[in-house]
This record gives structure tokens, sequence and C-alpha cells, in this order.
């Protein structure tokens, strides 16, 4: 404290009557002065503060020319007579379209974290970065929300994340010879300000599964993880983050020549899988169970019954990459990309298989599921007509539809109304003359929420573009066609007020990349908003269970 | 005024009837001049042209070099034999591309040209190799191969290699591609002073603005005609060009008719002329939509064609069968990762690939390579980590109205070297006989 004598002027009326009031109120110490009580103010603005003239010179409208007076203070009724623009009252708009208070969340593939978008404001409302936790091969891939009233105030999302030899294969001339093992899942909550990374559900559950994560659309209280290098898909409980049941699939195929292994048929076993019950943990982090090196990205099935993807189990191999829900809950379909087909497995009855449907216009429509024992069941599959690789249910649930990529190239749609999954019944294919045998191909599908609009993207290898078919579903006809719009287009997915469809752009993990938006009304482009990271996929926050049924849980 | 040392008048490429390069410059001795022009723009199909590579569709280049020749020299009357001579001697290139044997040590590398050329002593051969390895700072260097050196001490190498002749005129096809800022400042420095102590006049194609303007002169090679911005030169016409005269004759003389009757019509010349830009807008994006959309290309095959040398075909179709759809193959070029960084290594078309061809339904395109490092990175155990970028122009008709769209595709494989580490392969666990090649996701 400041000797009193140092203090330069006598004490002013205002310092007299401070005093006192202190004085009066019992505040200031005995044998304190008045100078010494004003002491801590001029502390607080620093000791090197001067008083000047400026407060009598200028004229008061909250800009000082001079530094603040140890005593100034702040007067009462302020005025401020210069523009004040409140930030928040502007809207963002992308060429001229609002696009509404929305958030996404986008993973960033290649660059190892998480970020999200505020339609509402075009700002990118926070990031989170894996690396900075320790995941030094964090290939950050698929991603779905949970419902939040308020989304701007908080919420939570699981955001799996692929390792291994993943990041080799997008000719990068890295010097990483020897990635470490990644593979993990992560729970990641949104607190209003930042992210906030709650739990890394491979460490909580000994299974580290990196493709795609589906939310159960009729309580939002469980998840689905799946993995088509390890073919496994695990059902976890979200408050507990227990696995509330896994399941392995694993092709025994009739041919022993490789290249016949799928296409001629053979036997699917479908296996529950348990953890070690010493330790309450299952033993597949990491790469551990992967059967392939790396992933099965879009036509990759057909380079596998060519030999050219190594792995240590490529002949069991079944590519079970991905769950989508009914959208009522009850039901769930796990993709089974190297058959073209899906496993129906019932989430009311331990999530046993319960019917197989196969998607190429020359299979049958479905193949009984037999029980071998309480944990294993199979499927027997006289031939394999085309892989597939992605599959969804129309929002109203009344049809299951699958990519048929590969061998035929087409959409394959199921009418999925019969409460008996196995009665499912295979209604109509699309075949388009301008897909190719490889390529350009269907992809991913997004449905609007009355189930009238199917979105599909149709993908063509870099450096051709990707563009987008409208499907009217009363007729499965394809309707219009948006062409070369952009390289490597992804998921996509429908906002809740189902006026805009939004495409994540992945730019092949270097290209552009961003947010292609669609204005569904008149199925008319919008625009980009931009976005780095080489994006796989993306969710839109819901703001009620109910949108989870148009979200990416039930279609992909 | 003295005659200059390089003359090109009326260069020309065409793609079918239809002209999509165009190029008249000169060059005085010891003047440094660079081209400039986006990646693909035709810059080194122009240099392949002056260098007595690639022989042009149309035009002229004299070369006053010496040679025991008091005039001028026209290059394309020489024979193939006469231009490999020249381009060992009074002409030094640099190519983009590594282009130092990976089996021979730096000073060998340099001097082979000398070597081949055959007129000077071993002893003075290798004065002039070391003379210039250590003016280059790589007088350290002489006894490492290419795969030891870094990317910068390899262009320093080629660098050396194409002056040991100590040419008259230096042609430099991108001399810096591949290098961080650092590196490429140090080259550009290196280049002009070797240029300058020796007197050599240096012509370089670069995509850098900065380093063109670095040079005394610099033309803009732009929708494939060739430029100089400073200079008051009349201008030149547009491409592409008939290449008979009556067509362009007859669409001017449509053009006029439609003018008159526009105005005659109430419709003025500016509305009409508005209209006949946005055709061609039209016309263009339809285009772009047809290279983009229309056309497939994909990496099917990588064959072995002998010991060290290989094979690969590009499957390229036309998807839309309602459209007529023609390619020109331009470039193909192979870049394998040593290190962390992806060294060009040199791949060309087969043989009758690079013409125009209608592209219906699926045709396959073949290139050829067999010049493979011994050292690589391998990210799949045994494996060779190898880019192959591949350009093409393309068209609608064999002799197009507007200028073809430019497609570049980059394909990304393991592959296989000629000599493979067997034990290390089999760590992949590949389910049968090793692949030749793995074909990586389309991107």
């Amino acid at each position: 404290m400041t000797d009193p004598s140092s203090k330069g002027p006598g004490l002013s009326r205002r310092d007299a009557l401070q005093a006192g009031a202190l004085s009066a109120l019992g505040l200031l110490a005995a044998g304190v002065g008045p100078a010494a009580a004003a002491e801590p103010a001029a502390a607080a603005v620093g000791q090197g503060a001067q008083k000047g003239p400026g407060d009598t010179h200028a004229p008061d409208h909250g800009v000082r020319v001079t530094d603040r007076p140890k005593d100034y203070v702040t007067p009462k009724g302020l005025k401020v007579d210069r523009e004040i623009i409140n930030f928040s009252d502007i809207p963002f708009q992308l060429n001229g379209y609002t696009l509404g208070r929305h958030i996404v969340v986008m993973p960033q593939k290649m660059g190892g974290g998480v970020n999200l978008i505020d339609l509402g404001s075009g700002r990118a409302l926070a990031s989170l970065w894996y690396w900075n936790y320790g995941d030094y091969n964090p290939i950050s891939h698929h991603i779905q929300a949970f419902p939040s009233a308020n989304p701007y105030q908080e919420f939570e999302f699981i955001n799996s994340c692929q390792g291994g030899m993943n990041s080799l294969i997008y000719g990068m001339p890295t010097a990483v010879t020897d990635p470490p093992p990644g593979f993990n899942m992560y729970r990641v909550r949104f607190n209003g300000d930042v992210l906030e990374l709650e739990e890394n559900i491979a460490e909580t559950t000994g299974l580290g599964l990196g493709v795609h994560t589906t939310i159960r659309p009729s309580d939002a209280k469980s998840y689905c993880i799946s993995d088509g290098q390890k073919d496994i898909f695990g059902w976890f409980d979200r408050a507990s983050t227990r696995v509330l049941q896994a399941f392995r699939y694993d092709w025994q195929g009739n041919s022993s020549n490789l290249a016949d292994c799928w296409t001629g048929g053979g036997t699917l076993l479908i296996s529950r899988i348990k953890p070690d019950p010493a330790t309450g943990l299952f033993d597949l982090r990491g790469t551990k169970g992967l059967k392939i090196n790396w992933e099965m990205v879009p036509m990759g099935e057909l380079f596998v019954p060519e030999g050219q993807i190594p792995g240590p189990n490529v002949r069991a191999l079944t590519g079970a990459d991905a769950f989508v829900w009914h959208p009522d809950g009850r039901w769930g379909a796990e993709i089974i990309r190297m058959l073209g087909g899906c496993v129906i497995h019932d989430s009311q009855n331990g999530m046993v298989p319960v019917a197989y449907c196969a998607f190429p216009s020359q299979s049958p429509d479905t193949y009984p599921v037999e029980q071998v024992d309480g944990d294993t069941w199979k499927v027997v599959i006289d031939r394999v007509y085309s892989p597939g690789h992605e599959l969804g249910f129309s929002p109203d649930g009344h049809n299951l539809v699958m990519m048929n990529n590969g061998l035929e190239n087409s959409v394959g749609i199921f009418d999925s109304s019969d409460p008996d999954p196995s009665q499912w019944r295979k209604i109509r294919q699309i075949i388009d003359p301008t897909w190719g045998k490889r390529y350009p191909s269907p992809f991913h599908m997004a449905f609007t929420p009355d189930s009238k609009k199917m979105y599909v993207v149709v993908l063509n290898p870099a450096p051709g573009r990707s563009g987008i078919m409208v499907v009217d579903t009363a007729t499965w006809t394809p309707i219009k066609e948006l062409q070369n719009i952009t390289q490597d287009m992804q998921s996509c997915t429908v906002t809740p007020d189902g006026k805009f469809l939004l495409v994540a752009v992945g730019g092949f993990q270097r290209y552009a990349s961003g947010i292609f938006v669609l204005d569904t009304a008149k199925d008319a482009p919008v625009g980009f908003i931009p976005n780095p990271g080489g994006h796989h996929d993306l969710t839109l926050v819901p703001t009620s269970v109910e949108q989870l049924r148009f979200s990416r849980s039930c279609a992909m | 005024m003295t005659d200059p040392l390089l003359r090109a008048e009326g260069l020309q490429r065409w793609f079918g009837s239809a002209g999509v390069l165009q190029a008249s410059l000169q060059l005085e001795a010891g003047e440094r001049v660079a081209i400039l022009g986006r990646s693909g723009s035709g810059k080194s199909t122009l240099l392949a042209m002056l260098a007595g590579l690639s022989r042009p569709d149309a035009g002229r280049v004299e070369l006053r070099i010496g040679m025991g020749v008091d005039g001028p020299i026209d290059l394309w009357s020489l024979p193939a034999a006469e231009r490999c001579r020249l381009r060992r001697g009074p002409v030094g290139f640099v190519s983009q591309f590594t282009s130092l044997l990976p089996t021979l040590s730096t000073l060998e590398n340099l001097l082979l040209p000398g070597q081949l050329e055959g007129r000077r002593s071993a002893t003075e051969l290798l004065a002039d190799a070391e003379h210039w390895l250590e003016a280059v700072g790589l007088g350290d260097r002489r006894d490492s191969r290419p795969g030891q050196l870094s990317g910068g001490e390899i262009r320093r190498a080629i660098l050396a290699r194409a002056l040991v002749n100590r040419p008259s005129l230096l042609l430099a096809d991108e001399p810096t591609s591949n290098l961080d800022g650092r590196s490429e400042a140090e080259i550009v420095a290196l280049l002009e002073s070797l240029c300058a102590s020796s007197g050599t006049a240096l012509l370089m194609v670069t995509h850098s603005e900065d380093l063109a303007r670095r040079c005394d002169r610099w033309f803009d090679l732009e929708a494939g005609v060739l430029r100089e911005p400073s200079a008051q030169v009349a201008p030149l016409p547009p491409l592409p060009l008939a290449r008979e005269a009556a067509p362009t004759r007859r669409r001017l003389l449509v053009g006029a008719l439609a003018g008159v009757l526009s105005l005659v019509g109430g419709t003025s010349l500016w509305q009409w002329r508005q209209q006949q830009q946005r055709t061609a807008r039209t016309r263009q994006d339809r285009l772009q939509r047809l290279a983009f959309s229309g056309l497939s290309a994909q990496l099917v095959a990588v064959e072995r064609t002998g010991q060290e040398r290989y094979q690969g075909t590009i499957a390229v179709e036309n998807l839309e069968a309602s459209q007529s759809l023609y390619l020109l193959p331009l470039d193909v070029q192979l870049y394998i990762q040593q290190g962390s960084r992806w060294n060009p290594f040199p791949a060309h078309w087969s043989d009758n690939q690079q013409h125009v061809l209608a592209v219906e339904g699926l045709r396959p395109l073949h290139f050829d390579f067999s010049d493979t490092p011994s050292s690589h990175t391998e990210l799949v155990p045994g494996y060779m980590h190898v880019r192959i970028d591949v350009t093409y122009a393309i068209a609608d008709r064999p002799d197009p109205e507007q200028m073809p769209v430019e497609r570049r595709d980059s394909f990304f494989v393991h592959l296989l070297p000629p000599v493979p580490d067997n034990e290390n392969v089999a760590r992949n666990g590949f389910p049968g006989e090793p692949p030749l090649y793995i074909p990586m996701p389309p991107h």
C-alpha cells in the first residue's frame, strides 16, 4: 500500500464524502485515513495511471482521450451517440437463402477432429481435435447427435474414428509407415461454448469400432456403432455406456477360389460376442479383430475378390459396416456389403437376427435365418449377384432401400411395412441408363421428412464430379438430376423443416470440401458452405426424438 | 540488331482440325525469358517443340547456335539424331522430371552427356563435371546416387548436367517443380547466376508469376495463345482456329448477317453479342459437364512387360451414349514416394496413343514406364507408393469450335518393385498370390 503522505494533491470534496460514508457504514479500518481508503481503486487501474484534464475537457460520450484517473467513477446516464449494431440480429444468408437455426456437426476425417457449423449465423461454433487427447491416428469418421431441445445450449454426440493403415490409402506421401492403432469412439458434449470430450467408449468397453454410428430413433437412449473391417456391431446404452449386445459376422464361401468366394455363395454366420467375464471388457481395441487392413471404400467390395486388399482374414469378410434403424426403433438392419444384403435384428428381443434381405435384382427377396445355438445363427446364400454399399429406411418405415454397387449398380427397394421382416418384399429396382459399370454409381441417400422424395448422391471418382438424383417415392422414379456439382459428395441429410438437403463434400480428402445445400422445394442448388477437413459424414442436431426418423440413424 | 539466337514462327498444335496452341517468339543471346501459364496450359508442349522433342503441327523453329553452320538452323528439318545431338551440346534441356539415372552416381550422371557427345577427352570431361558440381554446391555429393539426394540436390544436379556442355541456350521446364519455397529460391538464384556467368540464354516455363517476373521478359500462355503482356504487338486471333479459312469466313458471314437482321428487327447489336456470349458459355458449360461427368477413366491394369518394365492401362469410357466425346492424351507422369515426397520418374504413352481418339464405349489407353528407383518409401510392406497423373484434352467433336477442356486424373497404387523383397511382402497377409499392384480408392 502506498504511503498516504506520498499522495500529491489534498482531499477533494468527493474523497471526503466517500470517506465519511465508508466510516459511517463501519467499512473503514480505524486509523486509516481517507486517502488510504481510496488507494485500492487506484491500484486497480494500474500504478502508472495519472489523472489528466481529459474528463473535464472532453465531452462525456463514453470516449476517453486520456488514461482513466485513479478516482474515476463512470457517471450514470452515460450517453452513447454512435451507431450500435447487434450482430445476433444478422442472420446468415447463403445466396439469398436463410437456412434456419440448425447446428451441423461434421467430423474431419483427415483433420482428426470435429467441428460445429451454425447455419443460423454462418460460424463454426466450436472445434475439437482428438490429437490433443492422445489419439495419434484419429480418422474422425462417422457421427450422430442426440436430440436436444436447445442445441445452442447443450447437446451430445458420438463420433467413431478409424485407425491403423486407413490413413495410408489416400495418396499422401507420408513418412508415417506404422501408424498408431486408433479405432476409438468418442462421446462429446457441446456445453454452449466449447466441445468437451467426455468419454472414449473404446476404452470403457474394450470395443474399437470406426464406422457408422446410429441412434435408436424411438427413444434416443441407445446407439449402435459398426465396423466393416472387423465385421462387428455393438449396441450401447447411452446412460451407462454398457454394451447391450454385440454381434460378429463371418463368411464361409463355397468356392476355394478367391474370385468366386462371395459370388459363388456360402454361409453367413452371425455370432453374439461377449466381453471377458473377468474384466467386463472386450479385447477388440485398436486394430485387434481386423479382417482387412483398410476400410471398405466405395467399390472396395470389388477389390476384395480381386485379391488387392490385404489383411489377416480376408476370406471371412462380410463388410458389416453399418446398422440402420427402422424408424419405429424395433428393427435394425446391419448391412452386409460383400453380399449385397442386410440382416434384420430385433431390438425388443435381445437384438437377435430374424431375417435376411437380398437386394440385387436376381436374388430372392429374403433368405431364412437359422439358429445354430444360443449365440449363433446362419444364413445360407446360394449366389451373390452384386455387393452393395448404402442402406436406409424411409422415415415412414414403409420402405428399405439399398444401393447395389459394383456389379449391378442399381437401387433395390423393399416394402418394409409388414410387421414380420421375413415377409418384407422387393418391389422395385431403379436401374438408370446413366449409371456405368462401376461409375457413376448411386451412393448415399436421404429422405424428406414426409417420405415423398428420396435424394441419392451419384458418385464419380476424382476428378469427376458427383451429382444428386431426386426420386419420387410414390413411383420410385427419378424425376430430376443435378450433375457435375463437385467432387466427392458423401453423406446427406434433410433439415428438420424439410426445406434443405445438406450434403457433406469430402473432396476425396484433398479437393474442395464443405457442405452443399439444395432447396428441396425447387430441387435447385443453393450453394456451398466452406468447411475443411475431408468430411465423410455430417449430422444435424435434432431438437426432438421424432426428428431421428429422418436422420442418418435411419438412412445412410 | 543482331539475329536472334532462337526464332519460333507460327508454331501450332491442333486438336483434330482445330488449333489449340499457337506461339511465336524470339530470344536473343544471353537473354532470360519466361513462359508463364497455369498447369496443363501447354507450356511443356511448347518447350518440347522448341527443344526438338515434339513436332509442331505447323510453324518453324530457327536456332543460331553454330554447329558449323553460319546461318540459322531449321530445327525441324533436322533428323532425330541431329536434334538429339543439339540437346547434348548447344541446347541444354532441364525437364521437370528427375531424369537422373538412378544407378549412376551424381558425377557419373554429369559425365554422361559429354561421353555421349564424344568430342572431349576423359580428363576434360572430368574437370568440367567437377567444376559444375562445385558450382551448384554438390562437390561433396559426387559419389551419391540420386536416391540419396534431397529434392533440391536433385534439381541442382540436373541443372549442372544441363550446363556441363556449356550450351548457348538452356530450356528449363518447371525447373523448381515439387520444391519447397526455400529450395525454389535457391535453384532460381543458381540458375540466374550460372546463366549470367556462362552467357547462356535461358528460356524457362513456369506457373509462378514471381519467377517469370525475375526474367528479362516474360510471355503468358493463355487459352492456347502465347502473348507477351508488355510488348506492343498486334493481337493474335483467338483460338481455336479452323484449319481451312472457308468455314471461318462462313461463320463470320453468317454472324454479320445475323447482326444486320437483329438490327433490322429492332434488337441492338449489343444484345445480339450478349446472346452470342451466353450461347458460348452454355456450350462451354456443356463441354465441362461432358469432360467431368461424362467421361469415366479408371486405371484397370498394371502389367510387367519386362524385368524392369511396366505397362499401365487406363480405360476411358463415354458414359453418355447420345453425346460424342473426343480425347487427346497429353501428359502422363509418374511419381514414386521417396522419403515423404513424390519424386517424378519418366513415363510415356505407348505407341499410337497420342492422337485424337473418338471415345465410344470403353477404350484402353496404355502407358509405359521402367525407370523406378531402388530405394522408396513403403506404406504397404514391400511395395512402392506410386502416383500416376494423366492429362487429356477433351472435346465434343474432332475439330472443336471451342477450346477443349483439359482434365487431369491422379491414380494411386502400391506397386511391387522389379526385385521384390518377398519376406517383406508376405507381412501383408494376402489371401492369395501378392498382387503386382494394389489400387487405392478413387480419389
